[in-house]
Formats: structure tokens, sequence, C-alpha cells
């Protein structure tokens, strides 16, 4: 299955310097909506980083949903554009939603769209070696950051991240 | 700019007074920008309530989605996920392939 991602796990991993190994990792796609979410003040550098793998080729985009696919789904769950588009893009295509927002994993249960976080990226990433203990730490510091995750889900993380 | 008229309590007036002495601005600047506050304030809310997410909550502010992930750190503000939302994540990590 591959993993058609949100605006907010896409910038969380870009903040957090996670973002090419995850590409590296993962299939990831992007719905034309998040692109222009997060391209919308290209100065900013997570916006410089991420215009730089999509024109490498590295961030692939989703296929592409009607407007009328996605304003249904932004309606009814409140959501923004690039959320609704990857839900859109999950519901026809039968990927994995990656999304930190409360919201549109709300809207994902009730779709039966499957999801993942930011988290499940770097544990993940760590399980399989790709990055050591200590900058595993400093990864989930950074996201934690961003991310704003309870404490909770914070210490499971931090117990995942001290097994592999 | 529009010019409206509208009743306030006396001791919001004397609130709002105070605020435009303090901030040095006259009245009205100084209800605009209590007013922007208010708006905003309410948007994180809902945010946090879970009523709305965090595009639409951008959106909402006239900020990007980047400024506003930057803006909610500043606040410290807990993002509404919950536990059992990222525990159930872990079922679909198992399902999700690898890059060819």
């Amino acid at each position: 299955m591959s993993l058609v991602i949100d605006t907010s796990t896409l910038l969380l991993l870009a903040k957090a310097s996670l973002l090419e190994q995850a590409l590296d990792r993962f299939p990831v796609t992007l719905p034309e909506e998040v692109r222009i979410e997060a391209l919308a003040k290209p100065s900013l550098p997570d916006a410089m980083l991420i215009a730089r793998l999509i024109k490498t080729g590295r961030l692939k985009p989703s296929p592409a949903i009607s407007p009328s696919e996605t304003r249904a789904i932004a309606e009814d769950f409140n959501l923004g554009s690039g959320e609704s588009a990857a839900l859109a893009v999950a519901l026809k295509t039968g990927a994995i939603v990656g999304t930190d927002d409360g919201a549109c994993i709300r809207a994902a249960k009730v779709l039966g769209v499957e999801f993942i976080t930011a988290l499940h990226v770097l544990i993940q990433l760590y399980r399989e070696g790709e990055i050591d203990k200590d900058m595993a730490d400093a990864k989930l510091a950074l996201l934690a950051r961003f991310g704003r995750y309870s404490e909770s889900i914070l210490a499971d993380c931090r117990a995942k991240l001290r097994r592999r | 700019m529009p010019v409206v008229s509208l009743r306030l309590e006396e001791k919001d007036l004397r609130l709002l007074r105070e605020f435009a002495r303090k901030e040095d601005k006259d009245r009205s600047a100084a209800v605009r920008e209590l007013l922007n506050h208010g708006f905003r304030f309410k948007q994180l809310l809902r945010y946090k309530k879970g009523q709305c997410s965090l595009g639409r909550l951008s959106g909402d502010m006239g900020s990007t989605v980047s400024e506003t992930l930057d803006f909610l750190a500043e606040l410290g503000l807990p993002a509404p996920l919950e536990h059992s939302d990222y525990l159930q994540g872990f079922t679909s990590l198992a399902k999700l392939g690898r890059r060819r």
C-alpha cells in the first residue's frame, strides 16, 4: 500500500528533517492541494525543501481528484483543502493517509481510511536501522515541539525507541 | 473603513480605554486589534476541541499551514490527537509498502 500525505505530516517531517529519509523508505505521493498549501509561501525553509523534492521527482503527485470530491469531504468534516484531498485520494486508490491532524483522523475513521502520523514514520525508520537511537531521540524532540502530541503518546513513542 | 456604533457596558468601555492608553492607540485601533485577537482565540478554541482541522484553521487565520504549525508550537497548544488513534496507526504502518 502507498502513502498519500497531507500538509500537516509533510511539514512536520520537513521541520524535523526526516522528509528525505521518509521518501527513501515509503512510496509517498502528494495531492495537488497539499502541494499548493505547502508551497504557499515559497521563501519558508520547509517550502524550499519540498519544492526541491518535487522538482527532482522524489515527491510524486497523487492521482488527480475532482474538486467536487474534495469539497464534499471538506464540508462534511470541516477540513482544509489539503486534508480533504488526501482523504479523497485514499478513498479512490486505497492508499494510507499520512496525517497528524485530529479532525482529519476523525474523518478518516468515519470514511474507513487507514492512517499513520509522522511519529510512525520515525519509529519505522528507527526499527529498520535507518537512524540510530540518538538521532531518533533528537527527531522525536523536534516532532514533539511542532506536533504537540500528548505526554502519553510521547511516552509510548520513547518506549518504542528504546527497543528495536 | 466603514463606521459603526455599538453599545458597550461601562466596565468594558473602561477596559477598552485602559487598553488603548497602555498600547498608545486610539480607541478604534484598539477595538480592531481586540476584535482580531478575539476571532483568532475563538478559532484556536475550535481547533483545540477538534471542531476544525489545521488546514481550516490556517485558512481562517490567513496564515500558511507552516506558519500556523509554528504559531501553535510557540503557544504550546496540544494537538487534538487521541492516544488510541496513535496506537491504531501501527496497524496501518504494518501494511505500508516499501519504495521501489
